[in-house]
């Protein structure tokens, strides 16, 4: 078994207070382990997102703990903190909003390795150019505006924007959803590409689970902020253990229509005879 | 030039330590200076510049920018030259209605009108120009500090300014210019005080909202400070909302301005501006109409002019929202 890179535990978020309150996360244990692509699955709402968001410090979780090699970042040093942040780096959802449309590429790219520090000019134009050949874009595309670009470019300068300061760990929130089905596995090839050849730790946010199948070795799934099941791909798609597991695979459609419709002529079977 | 722009902005950056704690103040003025010099504001303006007069712009859009240039044109030109010397008092001419030598006639006193008129141009507009970029100014400076500051003192800020907007602006501005006695810096003084709570609170609204989009979260989890965020990001993308928030007020402003004036709180009597003239011929009205009648035409196309190039420059900043007609 592989170290473990990053551990969470017991991880709970509430949202607002009293009878209003929401419960994020219910005390959410796992482990992302080096060099592996784990999935987090769950339909909207289960807490995914939330994990992420509390894992680079958007949100403030209520209880539990993070720790990465070491390092935990509610309670680390600056330099700790400095270091934490260099090494996960975070993928949006949405390419649309998570890039500044007022700053050509160049500047957007340019700017992780600002806040980092560190970089001479010269290492930052290397960089710069080295990583836009290898996500498929040109030296060209540098000097225009986020608008100029398709969803799926942008994801694209969104990942170039991510791996620029040489994380270890890659947090990707649904980087595919917003995209079209076509883009989508331009994309997630271009995830897989990066793992292998940077050796990076990626934790994947997605409700799709054909795409969590494609890409991912391990799979903790979630439901309603709490964790119903974890483990190796092909087992949970073979052999589910929860309920809500098993609700979420019959949900994915079968590429072959008499496999299909027998499915569902045994889903509405199941869902009456109750 | 885009790439002078791209090193400002890099260079002030890059000598700045990268970690930090997160309110760092007395970095501010060398971001604000950063800012500034990075053009991000001139930039925004130099683009908006090109797009009001670029081929796509509307034939109501060209009309309303031409006004306002004829405007601006005759108050730089009116302060230099005009037919008659508008203070000149000449009880000869006096109350002559308008023909060739006098075109818009003379008042009670015998001056000229289209010389005050045109020597009240420059006064009318700049002090309009003056109050909304003043007001802006303070209205933007005080809702980034609210945005930046917590929830709490962010909504003690809010209300304040609330408690302020409650009372009525015309009151609020005639009762402060009335107490700083009458001159044109004491209109200024008290319009700014009187509209910038609303611009504040508009402006906090607007900066909530960028603050809250990805690519702002993608440079704080960096670790970058929300100062720095705040020049960087925030207020750039915030400006277009700005802008058109200010282009609206300018029209109000002019009216404004003369309603002050006009009530006798402006600059002293002889001073040429468009609502004092007003004042001037009011009990000649029915005989002399013109002493009234052409400073009121003009404070009118004033408003009317500014009015729809505010409305033009909302629909360049947000072209959803071009009106239907």
């Amino acid at each position: 078994m592989r170290d473990v890179l990053l551990r969470v535990e017991g991880l709970s978020k509430r949202f607002g207070s009293g009878r209003r309150a929401h419960q994020a996360l219910d005390d959410v244990s796992f482990d992302l382990r080096q060099g592996e692509i784990l999935g987090l699955v769950g339909e909207s709402g289960s807490g995914k997102s939330t994990i992420i968001r509390c894992l680079v410090g958007l949100e403030k979780e209520s209880s539990g703990s993070i720790l990465y090699q070491g390092i935990n970042p509610a309670t680390a040093s600056k330099g700790e903190l400095h270091r934490y942040r260099r090494d996960l780096q975070m993928v949006f959802q949405d390419p649309y909003s998570s890039l500044d449309p007022r700053m050509t590429v160049r500047r957007i790219i340019e700017e992780p390795m600002l806040v980092m520090g560190g970089y001479s000019e010269r290492e930052r134009r290397d960089r710069i150019h080295e990583l836009i050949q290898l996500v498929g874009l040109r030296r060209e595309h540098l000097d225009r505006y986020p608008r100029d670009f398709s969803g799926g470019q942008r994801q694209r300068i969104a990942i170039v924007r991510a791996l620029v300061v040489g994380p270890k760990v890659l947090l990707c929130d649904e980087p595919v959803s917003a995209l079209d089905v076509s883009v989508q596995a331009q994309v997630l090839n271009l995830l897989k590409d990066m793992q292998r050849q940077l050796d990076l730790t990626v934790l994947f946010v997605s409700h799709d689970l054909a795409v969590v199948k494609y890409l991912c070795t391990r799979l903790v799934v979630l439901n309603r902020g709490r964790l119903v099941e974890k483990g190796d791909v092909p087992e949970i798609y073979e052999n589910p253990r929860d309920s809500y597991t098993k609700a979420l695979l019959e949900a994915v459609p079968v590429p072959d229509p008499a496999a299909e419709r027998e499915r569902r002529a045994r889903r509405l079977a199941l869902a009456v005879a109750p | 030039m885009k790439s002078e722009t791209a090193d400002a902005h890099a260079a002030p950056l890059a000598d700045v330590p990268a970690v930090d704690d997160p309110l760092r103040l007395a970095d501010a003025p060398s971001e604000i200076a950063a800012a500034l010099s990075a053009g991000a504001i001139g930039g925004a303006a130099g683009r908006l510049g090109r797009r009001l007069f670029g081929r796509r712009t509307a034939v109501v859009d060209r009309i309303a920018f031409g006004l306002v240039l004829l405007l601006v044109v005759v108050a730089v030109v009116g302060s230099f030259a005009r037919p008659y010397d508008p203070f000149a008092v000449q009880t000869s001419s006096a109350l002559l209605p308008p023909s060739s030598a006098h075109l818009l006639g003379t008042d009670d006193v015998g001056r000229d009108v289209l010389s005050r008129l045109l020597a009240g141009a420059g006064l009318t507009l700049l002090s309009a120009a003056a109050i909304v970029v003043l007001a802006a100014a303070v209205g933007i400076v005080v809702a980034s500090v609210a945005a930046l500051l917590p929830r709490r003192v962010d909504e003690i800020i809010m209300r304040a300014c609330d408690i302020f907007m409650s009372i009525p602006s015309l009151v609020l501005a005639l009762g402060l210019a009335a107490a700083l006695g009458p001159s044109m810096l004491s209109i200024i003084v008290a319009m700014v005080a009187a509209s910038w709570p609303s611009t504040a609170r508009l402006t906090r609204g607007i900066l909530r909202e960028t603050m809250s989009s990805s690519y702002v979260e993608s440079a704080g989890i960096l670790g970058m400070s929300r100062v720095r965020l705040m020049l960087r990001h925030v207020l750039p993308n915030s400006l277009d909302a700005i802008y058109v928030q200010a282009s609206m007020e300018i029209s109000g402003t002019i009216v404004m301005i003369s309603g002050l004036a006009f009530l006798g709180v402006g600059a002293p009597p002889p001073s040429p501006d468009w609502g004092s003239m007003i004042a001037e011929g009011q009990q000649y009205i029915t005989t002399a109409w013109w002493i009234s009648l052409f400073p009121g035409l003009a404070i009118s196309v004033g408003a009317i002019a500014f009015g729809l190039v505010g409305d033009a420059v909302r629909s360049f900043v947000d072209p959803t929202a071009r009106r239907s007609s």
